[in-house]
Protein backbone atom coordinates (compact mmCIF):
# COMPACT_ATOMS: atom_id res chain seq x y z
CA UNK A 1 0.00 0.00 0.00
CA UNK A 2 1.50 3.57 -0.89
CA UNK A 3 2.48 5.43 1.81
CA UNK A 4 -0.01 8.67 2.84
CA UNK A 5 1.80 11.95 0.40
CA UNK A 6 1.41 14.31 3.64
CA UNK A 7 2.62 11.72 6.23
CA UNK A 8 5.88 11.43 3.31
CA UNK A 9 5.99 15.06 2.99
CA UNK A 10 6.23 15.26 6.60
CA UNK A 11 9.03 12.86 6.94
CA UNK A 12 10.53 15.13 4.16
CA UNK A 13 9.87 17.75 5.77
CA UNK A 14 11.63 16.69 9.29
CA UNK A 15 14.30 14.99 7.36
CA UNK A 16 15.47 17.77 6.13
CA UNK A 17 15.53 19.90 9.40
CA UNK A 18 17.62 16.48 10.86
CA UNK A 19 20.15 16.55 8.08
CA UNK A 20 20.62 20.58 7.04
CA UNK A 21 20.66 21.40 10.72
CA UNK A 22 22.62 18.98 11.62
CA UNK A 23 25.45 19.72 9.37
CA UNK A 24 24.86 23.97 10.30
CA UNK A 25 25.41 23.30 13.67
CA UNK A 26 28.48 20.85 13.38
CA UNK A 27 30.20 22.99 10.82
CA UNK A 28 29.51 26.11 13.37
CA UNK A 29 31.56 25.01 15.97
CA UNK A 30 34.31 23.42 13.43
CA UNK A 31 34.54 26.98 11.97
CA UNK A 32 35.20 28.44 15.30
CA UNK A 33 38.44 25.97 15.93
CA UNK A 34 40.29 24.78 12.62
CA UNK A 35 43.09 23.50 14.53
CA UNK A 36 41.13 21.49 16.79
CA UNK A 37 39.18 20.07 13.77
CA UNK A 38 42.48 19.78 11.97
CA UNK A 39 43.95 17.86 15.01
CA UNK A 40 41.01 15.74 15.07
CA UNK A 41 41.37 14.72 11.49
CA UNK A 42 44.49 13.64 12.42
CA UNK A 43 44.13 11.62 14.60
CA UNK A 44 42.42 9.28 12.28
CA UNK A 45 46.12 8.61 10.97
CA UNK A 46 44.54 8.52 7.13
CA UNK A 47 45.76 11.92 5.63
CA UNK A 48 49.15 13.43 5.68
CA UNK A 49 49.31 16.41 7.93
CA UNK A 50 48.91 19.00 4.83
CA UNK A 51 45.85 17.37 3.67
CA UNK A 52 44.33 17.30 7.41
CA UNK A 53 44.59 21.22 7.08
CA UNK A 54 43.30 21.62 3.50
CA UNK A 55 40.21 19.24 4.65
CA UNK A 56 39.93 20.66 8.14
CA UNK A 57 39.85 24.09 6.58
CA UNK A 58 37.55 23.43 3.47
CA UNK A 59 35.15 20.94 5.13
CA UNK A 60 33.15 22.88 7.75
CA UNK A 61 32.23 25.71 5.44
CA UNK A 62 31.28 22.96 2.84
CA UNK A 63 28.92 21.03 5.06
CA UNK A 64 27.34 25.00 5.93
CA UNK A 65 26.71 25.50 2.90
CA UNK A 66 25.03 21.78 2.22
CA UNK A 67 23.38 22.12 5.47
CA UNK A 68 22.21 25.61 4.33
CA UNK A 69 21.34 24.63 0.94
CA UNK A 70 19.13 21.93 2.06
CA UNK A 71 17.08 23.94 5.07
CA UNK A 72 16.20 26.94 2.12
CA UNK A 73 16.04 24.07 -0.27
CA UNK A 74 17.71 26.38 -2.83
CA UNK A 75 20.28 23.78 -4.79
CA UNK A 76 19.23 21.51 -2.84
CA UNK A 77 19.83 18.12 -5.31
CA UNK A 78 23.38 19.33 -5.12
CA UNK A 79 23.89 19.19 -1.35
CA UNK A 80 21.82 16.50 -1.19
CA UNK A 81 24.31 14.32 -3.27
CA UNK A 82 27.52 16.29 -1.53
CA UNK A 83 25.88 15.36 2.36
CA UNK A 84 25.36 11.40 1.17
CA UNK A 85 28.89 11.44 0.22
CA UNK A 86 30.35 12.86 3.00
CA UNK A 87 28.33 10.86 5.34
CA UNK A 88 29.62 7.17 3.15
CA UNK A 89 33.11 8.56 3.73
CA UNK A 90 32.71 9.48 7.09
CA UNK A 91 31.54 6.02 7.72
CA UNK A 92 34.14 4.58 6.20
CA UNK A 93 37.12 6.57 8.18
CA UNK A 94 35.14 6.01 11.91
CA UNK A 95 34.79 2.33 11.12
CA UNK A 96 38.35 2.05 10.04
CA UNK A 97 39.82 3.81 12.98
CA UNK A 98 37.47 1.54 15.15
CA UNK A 99 38.76 -1.29 13.39
CA UNK A 100 42.52 -0.40 13.81
CA UNK A 101 41.29 0.25 17.88
CA UNK A 102 42.33 4.30 17.82
CA UNK A 103 41.81 5.58 20.83
CA UNK A 104 40.03 8.97 19.81
CA UNK A 105 36.70 10.58 19.74
CA UNK A 106 34.42 10.94 16.55
CA UNK A 107 35.20 14.72 15.67
CA UNK A 108 31.67 15.76 14.55
CA UNK A 109 30.86 18.30 15.90
CA UNK A 110 34.85 19.76 16.69
CA UNK A 111 35.36 19.70 20.69
CA UNK A 112 31.88 20.37 21.26
CA UNK A 113 30.68 16.96 22.18
CA UNK A 114 32.93 14.31 22.72
CA UNK A 115 30.92 11.36 21.04
CA UNK A 116 32.28 7.95 20.73
CA UNK A 117 33.38 6.33 17.72
CA UNK A 118 30.31 4.00 17.49
CA UNK A 119 27.44 6.78 18.28
CA UNK A 120 29.41 8.91 15.18
CA UNK A 121 29.14 5.51 13.12
CA UNK A 122 25.50 5.08 13.59
CA UNK A 123 24.86 8.66 13.02
CA UNK A 124 26.38 8.86 9.68
CA UNK A 125 25.16 6.45 8.51
CA UNK A 126 21.67 7.62 9.94
CA UNK A 127 22.12 10.86 8.19
CA UNK A 128 23.42 9.68 5.23
CA UNK A 129 20.21 7.12 4.70
CA UNK A 130 18.56 10.39 5.12
CA UNK A 131 20.08 12.39 2.37
CA UNK A 132 19.72 9.35 -0.25
CA UNK A 133 15.72 9.57 0.59
CA UNK A 134 15.12 13.19 0.34
CA UNK A 135 17.86 12.84 -3.00
CA UNK A 136 15.49 9.71 -3.81
CA UNK A 137 12.28 11.68 -3.49
CA UNK A 138 13.63 14.94 -5.15
CA UNK A 139 14.29 13.16 -8.24
CA UNK A 140 10.60 11.83 -8.11
CA UNK A 141 8.59 14.76 -7.49
CA UNK A 142 10.05 16.68 -10.71
CA UNK A 143 7.52 18.43 -11.89
CA UNK A 144 7.12 16.79 -15.83
CA UNK A 145 7.19 19.10 -18.80
CA UNK A 146 3.32 19.57 -19.84
CA UNK A 147 4.57 19.50 -23.35
CA UNK A 148 6.48 16.06 -23.15
CA UNK A 149 4.85 12.58 -21.37
CA UNK A 150 5.62 11.96 -18.32
CA UNK A 151 8.47 10.28 -17.73
CA UNK A 152 10.46 11.92 -20.47
CA UNK A 153 10.24 9.95 -23.62
CA UNK A 154 13.03 10.70 -26.16
CA UNK A 155 12.05 10.61 -29.29
CA UNK A 156 13.52 9.03 -31.96
CA UNK A 157 14.30 10.24 -35.42
CA UNK B 1 22.39 15.75 -14.34
CA UNK B 2 21.01 19.05 -12.09
CA UNK B 3 22.09 17.27 -8.57
CA UNK B 4 25.77 16.78 -10.54
CA UNK B 5 25.82 20.38 -11.94
CA UNK B 6 24.41 21.44 -8.64
CA UNK B 7 27.20 20.06 -6.19
CA UNK B 8 29.97 21.42 -8.70
CA UNK B 9 28.38 24.90 -7.41
CA UNK B 10 28.00 24.04 -3.94
CA UNK B 11 31.95 22.88 -3.96
CA UNK B 12 33.25 25.73 -5.79
CA UNK B 13 31.76 28.58 -3.87
CA UNK B 14 32.43 26.87 -0.41
CA UNK B 15 36.19 27.51 -1.36
CA UNK B 16 35.65 31.33 -1.32
CA UNK B 17 35.18 31.09 2.55
CA UNK B 18 37.33 28.49 3.24
CA UNK B 19 40.11 30.59 1.25
CA UNK B 20 39.45 33.73 3.35
CA UNK B 21 39.49 31.33 6.47
CA UNK B 22 42.47 30.46 5.87
CA UNK B 23 43.61 34.10 5.52
CA UNK B 24 41.81 35.82 8.31
CA UNK B 25 40.72 33.53 11.05
CA UNK B 26 42.67 34.73 14.32
CA UNK B 27 43.02 30.71 15.42
CA UNK B 28 43.71 29.54 11.31
CA UNK B 29 45.86 26.57 11.42
CA UNK B 30 50.01 26.17 11.06
CA UNK B 31 50.39 25.35 7.94
CA UNK B 32 53.39 22.95 7.69
CA UNK B 33 54.62 19.45 5.49
CA UNK B 34 55.30 17.84 8.69
CA UNK B 35 52.13 17.93 11.97
CA UNK B 36 53.81 20.41 14.58
CA UNK B 37 53.17 18.46 17.93
CA UNK B 38 54.58 18.06 21.57
CA UNK B 39 58.23 16.58 22.45
CA UNK B 40 57.78 13.07 23.11
CA UNK B 41 60.14 11.57 26.00
CA UNK B 42 60.71 8.03 26.97
CA UNK B 43 59.85 6.75 30.21
CA UNK B 44 63.51 6.36 31.01
CA UNK B 45 64.02 9.79 30.47
CA UNK B 46 60.78 10.95 32.63
CA UNK B 47 61.45 8.89 35.81
CA UNK B 48 65.02 9.84 35.48
CA UNK B 49 63.74 13.67 36.06
CA UNK B 50 64.00 15.74 39.24
CA UNK B 51 61.29 16.78 41.24
CA UNK B 52 58.78 18.79 40.29
CA UNK B 53 57.09 16.35 37.19
CA UNK B 54 53.73 15.90 37.37
CA UNK B 55 52.24 12.91 35.64
CA UNK B 56 48.72 13.52 33.34
CA UNK B 57 46.82 10.72 32.59
CA UNK B 58 44.92 11.56 29.24
CA UNK B 59 42.89 8.05 29.21
CA UNK B 60 38.90 8.66 28.67
CA UNK B 61 36.37 6.53 30.80
CA UNK B 62 37.01 4.39 33.56
CA UNK B 63 40.71 3.80 32.33
CA UNK B 64 42.60 5.39 35.06
CA UNK B 65 40.51 3.96 38.12
CA UNK B 66 41.80 0.35 36.82
CA UNK B 67 45.54 1.70 37.26
CA UNK B 68 47.18 4.80 36.78
CA UNK B 69 51.12 6.56 37.19
CA UNK B 70 51.31 6.81 40.66
CA UNK B 71 50.45 10.72 41.83
CA UNK B 72 48.93 11.44 38.13
CA UNK B 73 46.13 13.55 37.21
CA UNK B 74 43.65 12.22 35.29
CA UNK B 75 42.68 15.46 32.39
CA UNK B 76 41.20 14.13 28.90
CA UNK B 77 39.39 15.89 26.51
CA UNK B 78 36.09 14.79 26.88
CA UNK B 79 36.01 15.79 30.74
CA UNK B 80 37.96 18.69 30.18
CA UNK B 81 35.96 21.32 32.09
CA UNK B 82 35.36 19.55 35.11
CA UNK B 83 38.81 17.71 35.68
CA UNK B 84 40.96 20.57 34.87
CA UNK B 85 40.47 22.66 38.04
CA UNK B 86 42.06 19.31 39.89
CA UNK B 87 45.03 19.81 37.35
CA UNK B 88 45.16 23.19 38.13
CA UNK B 89 45.51 22.85 41.94
CA UNK B 90 48.23 20.27 41.14
CA UNK B 91 50.66 22.21 39.03
CA UNK B 92 53.06 24.83 40.29
CA UNK B 93 55.26 27.13 38.17
CA UNK B 94 58.78 25.36 37.29
CA UNK B 95 56.92 21.80 37.36
CA UNK B 96 57.30 19.66 34.28
CA UNK B 97 54.14 17.72 33.05
CA UNK B 98 54.39 14.45 31.10
CA UNK B 99 50.96 13.55 29.55
CA UNK B 100 50.30 9.93 28.50
CA UNK B 101 47.43 7.90 27.00
CA UNK B 102 47.26 4.14 26.64
CA UNK B 103 49.93 3.53 24.20
CA UNK B 104 51.68 4.51 20.94
CA UNK B 105 48.59 4.45 18.76
CA UNK B 106 46.31 6.51 20.58
CA UNK B 107 46.49 10.63 20.26
CA UNK B 108 44.61 11.70 22.95
CA UNK B 109 47.57 12.73 24.91
CA UNK B 110 48.70 15.01 21.89
CA UNK B 111 45.15 16.02 21.97
CA UNK B 112 45.73 16.99 25.89
CA UNK B 113 49.30 18.76 25.28
CA UNK B 114 48.44 20.96 22.90
CA UNK B 115 45.69 22.29 24.53
CA UNK B 116 48.11 23.11 27.64
CA UNK B 117 50.34 24.85 25.04
CA UNK B 118 47.18 27.00 23.16
CA UNK B 119 45.05 27.38 26.07
CA UNK B 120 46.99 27.64 29.06
CA UNK B 121 50.11 28.63 27.66
CA UNK B 122 52.55 26.30 30.14
CA UNK B 123 56.19 25.65 29.00
CA UNK B 124 57.64 22.09 29.29
CA UNK B 125 55.16 19.52 28.51
CA UNK B 126 56.20 16.68 27.29
CA UNK B 127 54.28 12.91 25.40
CA UNK B 128 55.29 10.06 27.31
CA UNK B 129 56.56 7.59 24.49
CA UNK B 130 54.72 4.45 24.84
CA UNK B 131 52.01 5.70 26.65
CA UNK B 132 50.41 3.50 29.70
CA UNK B 133 52.01 0.48 27.94
CA UNK B 134 55.59 1.27 28.63
CA UNK B 135 54.71 2.34 32.09
CA UNK B 136 53.12 -1.23 32.55
CA UNK B 137 55.99 -3.27 30.54
CA UNK B 138 58.24 -1.73 32.83
CA UNK B 139 56.05 -1.93 36.36
CA UNK B 140 55.38 -5.27 36.44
Amino acid sequence: MAANPSLRNAFAWLGRLLLGGTFVVAAGFKILDPPAFVADIGHYRLLPYPLAVALGVYLPWLELSCGAAVLIRRLEQGALLILAGLCGLFSLAIASAWARGLDITCGCFGHATSSSLPLGLARSLTLGLVALFLLRRGHHTISPNPNRPYPAVRQIR
Amino acid sequence: MKPLRESFVILALAVIPALLSLWLHPQRPVLAWTKPGVEEVELATATGWSPPVLWVDARAGEAFQHGHVPDAIPLNEASWEQQLPGFLAAWRPGTRIVVYCDSRACDASQGVALRFERELKLPEIYVLKGGWASWQQTHR
